[in-house]
């Protein structure tokens, strides 16, 4: 960039034919002596109502001009060469001037030198504008918003890394508030003592992503790609447990199991499907009795117990049981057929991973492929 | 019948259309309400001809084909339920897409505004960073550092797919 001040005379010129050049398909000024003030003026006002910045067309027009501004770029290395013309930083003050400018050209008008800095900042300007019809990032900031509410989670995260300006819309607050409570049908107060941006807690909410521990089990095969587990045994009375193989330590993490095989005569501590802690680690008891948090098949929950408290519905063959670890408040609620049963525990320590225990030969359960993360509306 | 009001567009060509349809941007119902009826052209000097024609023809086909009144459900995220006379008026060149949302925004003209920004939205799914700055003329402005660090950042959202 050249600063105009600076010029002697003749280099000013030059400067200015250098850019009337750039911009004779744009503006048609360029026999005008702009050593003469007067010839100016009328590109100043003409030039006035088309002040654009990011959010507010200005309304303040003279439109006689305006409409000769309908200015045709016909491909885009020309938008571009255009485009690296104008030095970003100093664009930002050369609006900010101009945006304030009705008064300050007024009293600029008789001298020359300032008056033709600001000229050159306006054609500089109504570049900026016409790029403006062809790029994205010249449309007002409002729009932009507008245009990313409709978008899904992931093409947001896309077009937001695509450029620093939209990664700042597309890093909105308001923004990930309404993804959230849309999504997970959060509340519309943010847990605030957790996070500080919605998006953070957005990004909080997970589907668990781990398998069946071919390591940490009982007698158990495990088939259908980590996903299924079945008791191996053939007789009654021996507890097996497994656990799935990611840890929980963060955020808020949801999975379901499914009850694939239980005979009806079989319930209570027959089969328990919950949450096992770290230290859990003899396999062939059941989960309840080693600090495991369980979800009994009558309906019963247990930690560290034998003996179940009365807690939801029971469930059965075919059921599917969703397990929602909120790490954050340190909580464990469970979901019968995708209604929410309340919470079950408090106070849960991390990390801890998904568990169940089985008591009898050919008891099977399976992780759900993509469960669907329930909505916390029907929570509160 | 309602009475006529004339609209001047940038280029001072004037259209004359029925109030109720010109009310239909709360813009230009606003103006109607502050200066009373009047035979002088309201002056619509960000609007083009061109795209004040396509606007005025989408008001009139919406005003004789009034949608269920869709309840305000913010289940906007649907993009798919653009209605067909909605979606081959957004069939057109980016520009005039682009003044076609600028047109709306300015005469507030929800509807319009939300199936413009909806088609846009639409153009963006399912793209990559690179695709996305392709097809809306997208400067890159990071360096490849910071490039790596957002495809890092990102990596969470990967697994949540897409809805």
């Amino acid at each position: 960039m050249v600063s105009v001040e600076n010029l002697e005379e003749d280099n000013r010129n030059t400067e200015t034919k250098e850019i009337i050049e750039k911009d004779q398909k744009m503006c048609d000024i360029s026999n005008i002596d702009y050593n003469n003030s007067n010839n100016i003026l009328p590109i100043f006002n003409s030039l006035k109502p088309k002040l654009i910045f990011n959010n507010k067309i200005n309304d303040n027009n003279n439109s006689d001009i305006y409409k000769e501004d309908e200015i045709t770029i016909i491909n885009k290395n020309d938008i571009f060469d255009r485009y690296d013309f104008i030095d970003e930083n100093e664009m930002e003050d050369q609006i900010s001037n101009c945006n304030n400018s009705n008064s300050f050209l007024e009293k600029s008008l008789p001298e020359s030198e300032k008056l033709l800095k600001k000229e050159q900042k306006l054609q500089k300007q109504q570049q900026h504008q016409s790029i403006q019809q062809y790029s994205m990032l010249y449309l007002p900031q409002e729009i932009i918003f507008h245009i990313f509410q409709f978008l899904d989670v992931h093409s947001l995260v896309q077009i937001s890394s695509s450029n620093s300006l939209l990664q700042l819309i597309g890093n909105d607050n308001e923004l990930w508030k309404k993804m959230s409570i849309e999504r997970y049908g959060c509340s519309p107060v943010v847990p605030k003592p957790y996070f500080p941006l919605w998006k953070t807690y957005f990004k909080s909410f997970q589907i668990y992503k781990g398998i069946w521990d071919s390591n940490k089990k009982g007698k158990i095969f495990i088939t259908n790609n980590y996903k299924t587990i079945t008791h191996a045994g053939d007789y009654l009375g021996s507890y097996q447990s497994a656990r799935g193989s990611e840890p929980i330590v963060s955020g808020i993490v949801y999975w379901e199991f499914y009850i694939n095989t239980l005979s009806s005569n079989q319930t209570g501590f027959h089969l328990v499907v919950g949450v096992v802690p770290e230290s859990f680690v003899i396999w062939q008891t059941y989960l309840t009795s080693n600090g495991g948090w369980g979800y009994l098949a009558d309906g019963r929950k247990a930690n560290n117990s034998g003996n179940g408290v009365t807690y939801a519905q029971s469930f059965c063959q075919g059921s599917t049981i969703g397990v929602l670890v909120d790490m954050n408040q340190k909580t464990i609620s469970y979901f019968h057929n995708g209604v929410y049963q309340g919470v079950a525990f408090n106070n849960i320590d991390g990390p801890v991973y998904p568990g169940v225990s089985l008591l009898t030969g050919g008891q099977s359960v399976s992780f759900v492929e993509n469960p669907k993360f329930p909505k916390l509306s029907q929570i509160s | 019948m309602s009475s006529i009001v004339k609209l001047e567009s940038s280029d001072e060509k004037v259209f004359e259309i029925e109030k109720d349809i010109a009310c239909m941007s709360v813009t230009i119902k606003n103006m109607i309400e502050d200066i009373g009826e009047s035979d002088t052209p309201i002056p619509l000097p960000n609007v083009t001809s061109t795209i004040l024609e396509k606007v005025l023809d989408y008001c009139k086909h919406h005003h004789q084909h009034p949608s269920p009144q869709a309840d305000d459900k913010k289940d906007e995220k649907r993009l798919d339920d653009i209605p067909p006379y909605d979606r081959d008026f957004c069939k057109v060149d980016q520009p005039t897409l682009f003044e076609l949302i600028l047109a709306a925004n300015y005469l507030d003209i929800k509807p319009l505004l939300d199936v413009t920004c909806k088609t846009v939205a639409n153009m963006i799914r399912g793209k990559t960073p690179e695709e996305i700055r392709k097809i809306f003329n997208i400067k890159n402005d990071f360096t490849p550092e910071e490039e790596e660090q957002i495809r890092k950042e990102n990596e969470w959202c990967e697994d949540k797919g897409g809805n």
